[in-house]
């Protein structure tokens, strides 16, 4: 117990408070604008913190893993681009309600699921991190083949104009994820003897091609229609009147915040898919399902919350074993180490006042998002909603340029983002949308590593196909997979019997159309 | 308002004009008479994600390297298909040693033997120095009914493909420590690569394979919930003593990755010597070697022949042991 | 519907491209894109399919009519706009990042220019694209130490 008061007054102390601050204003910076992401801010700043404390290392480095996470909400919200992966789920409303001139509204909601999400996420590292960690341990290959097939069902629930056409958009995803060398035998697929897709399509490049170049060659086309690529509405008291909206529905909250960290605990899944299943959970439960996708602020809550509470989730795995649950945390893992703190039992016993310090520092970090994401929030709306289209979108497209650049350090990244930047708008033409294509391209590799790898430990168990059907986890995620590829169907059959009760029920807050 | 501006345009240009003359300036220096090396930031280019081991043993070079050769090092990272996309590209580079890269036995070895196009031959890249080797080991459960290598190889005899291995990856370390213990034993084992060292010990961990051939740092990390059965050093590995070799079992192969450095094989001799001259430095002072052996890596000072030389005897056993087994 | 026919015959082409490509790989390394092809051919029928039901034509004409009250796009502007993208692109390496980014930028906003915007809008337009741009590669290339390409000029 001394550890852990002595932790919290060693993160209220000035200097780190400076520097939490400090750090989810940068990050909330990098995460906001298109093709900057956590990942990449953290491994920037890695270096500036070599020569620094350890404690003020880890404090500055998880403020801006939470604050980019935060930050990818914007790009999402206002230019329709997921700014860091984790925010692929708040586009589908999130942009909607911009469009109708709700921006900043987006954006409070946002802030306060984010800031909610990650509180909750935080509750789960401080005191149940050793028994998650150590069941997170029992998803094996087979699990992961199932968590994939189901991450897959959310295409219906994205896709609900032509749900064979989200389909058709999840098997190209898939297919483009299966470019470079295979996870099993090692051949070099679809490559066509270059040497740059050998190393298949890089996730970052693709989103930004497919979700922002689109979006940019939209505002081109329809810039002497409209002035600004969305409208602006002044709205006062907007943080009091969002949080009544809000509070009315504690459980979209709580749910979203459990499953972000959930999903973010299980190695490899991490935060880039824990918003979209919290989305889909949240549609299922829905009572009016179909206002989703116009600019439901349940469905920003549900992105939200559940990509920040995957924040301190990835942290679960990361610190009691060594194994990070996302790729901002494989570089967090490395600062680490580089700071001679071994993750694992020594990280709860030698440095139990540097975890602990890092990990309520993160508490701080998340209750710091609400005025500084007000505050940013509102400004970057105000950018956005004020800049002529003929500056806004080369503007973004630069950034596009120099986001996929940046990732890897590879100019091979830039031609494959303009390349599916292509590939997108004209898809988006004919009604094939980024969302499902891109949650291919996520789910994709993590599929087929489960599935040839089940089918390898099946061969040497003697029983090839028994692996897929006779695990625990496996069968509740089957179950899971079965119920929500049919939910459309159930709720269909469910609304026809009882229109009147359905009708009667309280409505999703859904903001109404004015423009309309 | 327009005065605002007016400092505004005055700023802008201002800086436009620095910057033209910043770059022509650099230019002018480079156009000049050869000057000694280095005179200008070397890149130092990681083939991997920052946070892996690569990374951290830059990361602390870095500043050795930098009072050893007087100018700035600038590390980068740029991964991509095991490490296959930076070395295409320091290839192709201006071979001036101003772009030097790490680079991994087996990995630039294998690579170019077993993909179609890898972008590089292994003969591309001049080996400059070898400061390093993240061991492999093979480890069984805790739990596990085999206390021995020889009890594990016994049983995989008379079962053969039964035992599950987890490892990280296809043409890896790993794959190839497999390879060579299947050529060398005559048993047969069921390899299961993961996408990467941390995803393969948590496919272990979690009890999904019998057993794992792991790196000497998560050996050490997890060692109380494995039983270390052999490791792959000549001599006995320092942070696990008590840990027998595969050579003292009776199979002579050694296993492990070997970090060093490369430069574009035109590179002029004496910079190849300037630069082994600067990592020698680096490795052989004693608080550096001191922090890397406690992180779990085995250290080395080997100069640029002798590297060389041994980069070509890995590649032979290497390709006997890939023809051997069909794998090629 | 003739939009979606084209694009369901464009991707059993495709599918049935990278399933027989895939046949040159091990037996692990092509089950994964093969099912995938499979199921986008499979999908790609059902859409096919589907644009010759009854409720599909009428679901056209409702378009059509539609379409006809909505604003027309600016596509000739679009294709400008890519090709001037695509010249950005292949520029960075021969130009250096600042230089093609410049010029192209400059380009895309005279391109871009609306009915409203007099020659001053342009100027002022391309001179904070110029200042943002450029404090972006100074902080990347400078702070970050990101290896932008410097190509020709810089």
């Amino acid at each position: 117990m001394p550890a852990v008061l002595q932790a919290v007054l060693t993160v209220l102390h000035p200097l780190n408070l400076f520097l939490i601050g400090t750090g989810v204003t940068a990050g909330i910076a990098v995460g906001a604008l298109p093709g900057l992401t956590a990942t990449m801010a953290i491994a920037l700043l890695v270096p500036f913190t070599f020569g620094m404390n350890v404690v003020h290392a880890l404090v500055l480095l998880g403020g801006i893993y939470c604050g980019a996470i935060y930050g990818g909400s914007y790009a999402a919200i206002l230019i329709n681009t997921p700014g860091t992966p984790a925010a692929i789920a708040t586009t589908f409303d999130g942009f909607a309600l911009a469009r109708k001139g709700h921006a900043y509204r987006a954006i409070v909601v946002a802030t306060i699921a984010s800031a909610v999400g990650g509180l909750v996420g935080v509750f789960f590292l401080l005191f149940l991190s050793p028994p998650l960690a150590r069941a997170s341990l029992r998803f094996g290959p087979p699990e992961f083949f199932w968590l994939t097939v189901f991450g897959l069902t959310i295409i219906a629930t994205i896709s609900p104009k032509s749900t064979v056409k989200g389909l058709i958009g999840g098997a190209i995803g898939l297919l483009i994820g299966t470019i470079g060398i295979s996870p099993i035998e090692g051949n070099v697929r679809f490559a066509f003897r270059t040497v740059a897709l050998q190393n298949g399509i890089t996730l970052i490049p693709a989103l930004i091609g497919l979700f922002c170049v689109p979006e940019i060659l939209d505002m081109i086309a329809s810039r002497h229609h409209r002035e600004t690529a969305i409208p602006y509405r002044s709205q006062r008291h907007m943080l009091r009147r969002v949080w009544r909206l809000m509070a009315r529905k504690p459980m979209l909250l709580l749910r979203s915040s459990v499953i972000g960290t959930i999903i973010g605990i299980v190695p490899g899944a991490g935060a880039n898919i824990a918003g979209m299943v919290s989305y889909n959970e949240a549609v299922r439960v829905s009572r009016q399902p179909e206002k989703f996708g116009e600019g439901s602020i349940d469905g920003i809550t549900a992105a939200e919350a559940s990509n920040n509470a995957g924040v301190a989730g990835s942290l679960v795995p990361l610190l009691t074993l060594g194994i990070p649950g996302a790729p901002p945390a494989a570089v967090l893992l490395g600062a680490l180490l580089l700071k001679g703190m071994r993750p694992g039992a020594e990280l709860f016993t030698v440095h139990a006042p540097i975890t602990y310090t890092f990990m309520f520092s993160l508490v701080i970090a998340n209750i710091a998002l609400l005025p500084l994401g007000l505050m940013l929030g509102k400004a970057a709306s105000k950018v956005v909603t004020g800049l002529p289209i003929t500056l806004l979108a080369p503007l973004v497209f630069f950034l596009s340029v120099i986001g996929s650049f940046a990732i890897q350090n590879n100019i091979a990244d830039v031609y494959v983002m303009l390349a599916l930047g292509l590939v997108g708008y004209v898809g988006r033409r004919v009604g094939l949308q980024p969302g499902p294509i891109v949650l291919g391209l996520i789910l994709g590799s993590m599929c087929e590593q489960g599935l040839v790898q089940s089918i390898l430990m099946g061969r040497a168990a003697g029983t090839p196909l028994a692996i897929f059907f006779t695990r625990p986890i496996s069968i509740i995620l089957i179950g899971l997979t079965v119920v929500s590829a049919f939910w459309p169907m159930l709720a269909r059959m469910r609304q026809r019997r009882t229109p009147a009760i359905a009708a009667a029920h309280t409505h999703p807050i859904v903001e109404e159309k004015r423009d309309a | 308002m327009s005065r605002k501006k007016t400092v505004w345009r005055l700023g802008v240009a201002l800086l436009v004009i620095l910057a033209i003359a910043g770059q022509t300036a650099l230019f002018a220096a480079g156009a000049g008479e050869e000057r000694a090396y280095p005179s200008r930031a070397i890149n130092y280019v990681i083939p991997f994600d920052a946070g892996g081991q690569s990374d951290i043993t830059a990361q602390y070079q870095r500043a050795g390297l930098e009072r050893a050769f007087g100018v700035d090092v600038v590390i980068r990272h740029q991964p991509g298909a095991g490490g296959a996309l930076a070395w295409a590209d320091l290839a192709r580079s201006r071979a001036d040693g101003y772009t030097i890269a790490g680079n991994n036995i087996p990995h630039i070895i294998i690579q170019p033997l077993v993909r179609e196009n890898a972008g590089y031959a292994t003969e591309d890249l001049r080996p400059v120095y070898l400061f390093q080797t993240t061991p492999i080991g093979l480890a069984v459960a805790a739990n596990s009914p085999h206390n021995t290598l020889a009890d594990l190889i016994e049983y995989a005899r008379a079962n053969p493909g039964r035992v599950t291995v987890s490892g990280s990856g296809t043409h890896s370390g790993h794959h190839l420590a497999i390879l060579q213990l299947e050529y060398l034993s005559d048993a047969d084992f069921t390899y299961i690569p993961a996408t990467g060292a941390a995803p393969s010990v948590t496919n272990f961990l979690g009890g999904h394979t019998e057993a794992i051939l792991a790196n000497s740092d998560d050996l050490v990390q997890h060692q109380q919930a494995m039983k270390i059965l052999a490791i792959g050093t000549t001599e006995r590995f320092h942070a696990l003593s008590d840990v027998p070799t595969f050579m003292e079992q009776g199979y002579d192969f050694t296993a492990g990755i070997d970090r060093g450095v490369t430069v574009a094989k035109d590179t002029p001799e004496d910079v190849v010597r300037a630069i082994e001259r600067a990592f020698d430095t680096v490795s052989r002072d004693p608080e550096f070697v001191a922090e890397m052996e406690a992180l779990g890596f085995e250290m080395h000072q080997i100069g640029a022949d002798e590297y060389a030389a041994y980069i070509e005897r890995k590649q032979r056993e290497i390709i006997t042991v890939l023809t051997e087994l069909g794998e090629l | 519907m003739r939009n979606n026919r084209l694009v369901a015959l464009t991707l059993i082409a495709f599918g049935l491209f990278a399933w027989l490509e895939s046949q040159r790989y091990g037996a692990l390394s092509r089950l994964f894109p093969q099912v995938v092809a499979l199921a986008l051919v499979v999908l790609s029928l059902v859409l096919l399919a589907q644009t010759f039901t009854a409720r599909a034509r009428r679901a056209e004409a409702v378009r059509r009519e539609g379409r006809a009250e909505a604003e027309k796009p600016d596509l000739r502007s679009v294709g400008l706009s890519v090709l001037i993208m695509i010249a950005w692109t292949l520029l960075l390496e021969p130009l250096g990042f600042w230089t093609a980014s410049l010029l192209a930028f400059a380009l895309l906003v005279v391109t871009l220019r609306t009915r409203d915007q007099d020659a001053a809008a342009v100027w002022k337009t391309v001179l904070a694209g110029v200042v943002l741009m450029t404090a972006f590669v100074l902080v990347f290339r400078i702070t970050l130490r990101v290896p932008l390409p410097t190509g020709l000029f810089w």
